[in-house]
């Protein structure tokens, strides 16, 4: 899991990942933007929508692999979950400013307003405080294994807001709008803007697995500095 | 020993102290009233608006409350190195898990049933017979806040800055008591009851989870070094 055993083909493998991402994310994002056709109802607006839905998408799939990452380390105390965790923890925060960011710009275009009280909006607020409490608390811990157990315990509790941020919309009244692909029933959206959204997902998907290794790859180096910086008993 | 008895006798130890002390409820007790007075003066003398302030006033008094009151408790835990010879003794580690979350539910509860009376005086709150269903909703509430805040403390127990942290990791974690503890008291003042039972409800289904959470997990956050 560290991926350092062999410097040089690393380093290939990582340029080659990172290639493949950012080609994929170009096509994506210029066919979301130029190659069909607006919304009926929105307009242009509404191609905010490739950057927004993948960005908290993206959110969800980090802050699901810092749960899955702090669970396998309370259960096998291996340093290369931990690493796993804090790496996507710091990768879904950033997923879920995008989306934020991103949403109160569609926002003021669609309601007015940069941002709103809605469950959705307060929700989705909440969960980037919770994961940056959750770095917070890493940062502020020396001990590494220590550090890998209460961020693990953080990343399980800190998940529970996960659903109540998709549910949210369905649960109460608010301004944003009902899920549109994962729902009950099908999708509420137009064929081909479905089918250039969910490439959008999968090539954003692609960029953080890309970020997701680069920054193991960082915390794996991490670790080794500190190892050997500690001084010997 | 069983877990039940571990459970009541370390919780009758922290109860000990705290009413021997008063510290804790003691200061949250000022906070909460200072809220309360600091918020009618900024409201001015609108009875109505105070009124429909009061839910949420009373509940941001009391999270605010709950970070001194459980900073309180853990201070006295952790004095002298007690906690560790009590992680020894312990034969069950959940019993302090439990015990601390029983503690803190009194005291939290006790300490709403206060905030409310006091919103009744300050706040114009007309007592009906309805509130009385506020009782539940203030024991859940208060089991809630306790199982997040007993877990949240032994998070950040070694951290640097702990009493900084305490409420960056505890505060965005009881949103959703807050949320349903709020949504619960503005149904009842309004007289809807079956919307209050919902958000009960709700409630009741967040307190049991973070409660098993924290059961599950607690041993993995608070185990000494």
């Amino acid at each position: 899991m560290s991926g350092l055993g062999n410097p040089g083909r690393t380093l290939g493998r990582v340029a080659a990942s990172g290639s493949l991402a950012a080609v994929a994310l170009v096509v994506t994002i210029t066919i979301g933007l130029v190659g069909v056709p607006p919304d009926a109802a929105q307009g242009d607006v509404q191609r905010i929508m490739y950057v927004h839905v993948p960005s908290a998408w993206l959110a969800y799939l980090a802050f699901f692999v810092t749960l899955v990452g702090g669970v396998r380390y309370l259960w096998r105390r291996n340093l290369a979950w931990d690493r796993v965790a804090a790496a996507s923890a710091e990768i879904g925060l950033v997923f879920t400013g995008v989306a934020i960011l991103s949403g109160a710009i569609w926002g003021k275009a669609t309601w007015g307003k940069w941002w709103d009280w809605d469950p959705r909006l307060t929700t989705t607020a909440i969960l980037f405080l919770i994961y940056a409490g959750y770095l917070l608390l890493r940062a502020s811990i020396v001990d590494r294994h220590r550090r890998a157990r209460l961020s693990a315990v953080l990343g399980v509790v800190g998940f529970v807001n996960v659903p109540i941020v998709h549910f949210s919309v369905l649960w109460w009244r608010g301004l944003h709008q009902a899920p549109t692909v994962i729902r009950p029933g099908d999708p509420t959206i137009d064929h081909l803007l479905l089918a250039v959204l969910m490439a959008n997902v999968a090539s954003f998907t692609l960029l953080y697995a890309w970020l997701l290794r680069r920054r193991i790859e960082l915390e794996t180096l991490r670790d080794r500095t500190e190892i050997t910086l500690e001084p010997s008993p | 020993m069983s877990l039940a008895a571990d459970v009541a006798a370390l919780a009758a130890k922290d109860i000990r102290i705290e009413l021997r002390t008063r510290q804790a409820s003691g200061a949250a007790a000022a906070l909460g009233a200072i809220a309360l007075v600091l918020v009618g003066l900024a409201v001015g003398p609108d009875a109505d608006r105070l009124r429909q302030l009061a839910p949420s006033v009373i509940w941001i008094a009391l999270l605010f409350a709950t970070v001194t009151v459980a900073d309180r408790f853990e201070r006295i835990d952790r004095a002298d190195d007690a906690f560790s010879a009590l992680w020894l003794v312990a034969a069950d580690r959940r019993a302090i898990y439990l015990a601390k979350v029983v503690s803190l539910t009194l005291v939290l509860g006790l300490l709403q049933v206060g905030l409310w009376l006091l919103a009744v005086a300050l706040l114009n709150l007309s007592l009906r017979v309805e509130l009385l269903a506020l009782l539940p909703i203030i024991w859940l509430t208060a089991w809630s806040t306790a199982s997040v805040g007993a877990l949240a403390l032994a998070l950040v127990s070694a951290a640097a800055h702990r009493m900084l942290l305490l409420p960056v990791v505890l505060l965005p974690l009881l949103v959703p008591t807050l949320v349903a503890g709020v949504g619960a008291s503005v149904a009842l003042l309004d007289g809807r009851i079956a919307d209050a039972a919902g958000w009960g409800t709700i409630l009741l289904i967040e307190a049991a989870l973070f409660c098993g959470l924290g059961i599950l997990l607690y041993e993995a956050a608070a185990a000494p070094e």
